[in-house]
């Protein structure tokens, strides 16, 4: 099969807002029982501070995204620091969790061959690897969430990766991922995959 | 262009049934034939939509919440090149530019290709900005990938002025 020996980790972007959808989505991983990651905007984990509590409350990891969103590649050095910066302080007063990873905004500057240098620098002194993933879901584009298109793309991109054994799929916190996430879960444990911690 | 405007100019995409990502394509090989109009300024406009219709053939749906974070849009009048990010790449390209002599619109045309990473299809932008003032102008942009559809994104460019 698809997934035989082989493991995936979910990953979200965007959140933590909307709150409904993340409820939603948290709900489902405690039913499921798995752990996840999300990577947040730390303007949102100002706003919903409580919803950044819930994830890490939950046994989930919490990541920095960025302060805004901001295409990191584009920005100063001065800008990239205070993006990430920003997220990772107001991240570790809302949860009392470090974060250790940064997942550029649109993957700008995180990818091999793509390094932004200035990203590179601000995260070493900030102690974050620089991540990005191995499938992406674009549970974004419309009709938004993962319907049948999305999940025949999805196959095509693990097919085209025959020789990785841990794959880290893209989604974000939005209502249309909520909803298909229990079929999605199904469907890549009947492909054979393991729903691995991160 | 006020919001009536702009509501207008959707619901007139929506009559528009058979036009899709195909015919994009075609007419803006179309465009590209046409002699261009380079816009004289040195402008950059940044354009942050706050709403978006999203559209296939049958209906266009309107979307006003949770997405302005991860869209975005930029012409330099400078370099001639249009840019947008959303959602997991960023693109850019050289754009084909013209101005309506009527209502001194600006439109930037292209297609895209991934510029963030590799892992993306070109992605075709039509990018509309209206005159404005000295700091912002009304936009409206138009993008889809080949044949899925059409999304309308509208909102307002900053303007930073170039020496």
């Amino acid at each position: 099969m698809l997934g035989d020996e082989k493991s995936v980790i979910l990953s979200f972007d965007d959140g933590p807002a909307p709150l409904a959808a993340l409820e939603s989505i948290l709900q489902t991983l405690r039913q499921e029982e798995i752990k996840a990651e999300f990577y947040v905007l730390g303007d949102e984990v100002r706003q919903y501070p409580e919803a950044a509590r819930m994830i890490v409350d939950q046994g989930h990891d919490i990541q920095n995204h960025s302060w805004s969103h901001s295409d990191l590649e584009r920005a100063t050095e001065q800008s990239v620091r205070s993006e990430l910066e920003r997220t990772q302080n107001i991240i570790k007063k809302t949860t009392g969790v470090t974060p250790t990873k940064i997942r550029p905004p649109y993957g700008a500057g995180g990818f091999r061959g793509h390094l932004d240098p200035e990203l590179v620098e601000v995260a070493r002194d900030l102690s974050l690897d620089i991540v990005t993933w191995d499938i992406d879901t674009e549970d974004w584009k419309a009709p938004q969430g993962l319907g049948p298109e999305k999940i025949n793309n999805i196959e095509s991109q693990f097919e085209q990766q025959p020789r990785k054994e841990s794959f880290n799929i893209l989604m974000h916190v939005q209502t249309g991922t909520a909803r298909d996430l229990p079929a999605f879960i199904s469907r890549l444990r009947g492909w054979g995959f393991t729903i691995a911690e991160p | 262009m006020d919001r009536s405007d702009e509501r207008q100019r959707a619901h007139h995409w929506r009559r528009d049934d058979g036009l899709c990502g195909s015919a994009l394509l075609s007419l803006l090989s179309m465009l590209l034939s046409s002699p261009a109009i380079a816009a004289r300024e040195n402008r950059e406009y940044d354009c942050r939509p706050d709403i978006k219709y999203e559209c296939t053939v049958d209906q266009c749906e309107k979307i006003v919440s949770d997405f302005q974070h991860a869209e975005w849009f930029a012409y330099s009048t400078t370099t001639g090149e249009l840019s947008a990010c959303l959602w997991t790449n960023c693109y850019a390209a050289k754009a084909t530019v013209f101005r309506d002599p009527a209502s001194g619109d600006l439109t930037a045309m292209a297609k895209l290709i991934p510029t963030a990473h590799p892992g993306n299809e070109p992605i075709i932008v039509s990018l509309t900005i209206g005159t404005g003032n000295n700091d912002t102008a009304n936009f409206t942009a138009v993008w889809g990938y080949r044949n899925e559809g059409l999304t309308f994104d509208m909102g307002k460019c900053a303007l930073r002025e170039l020496r």
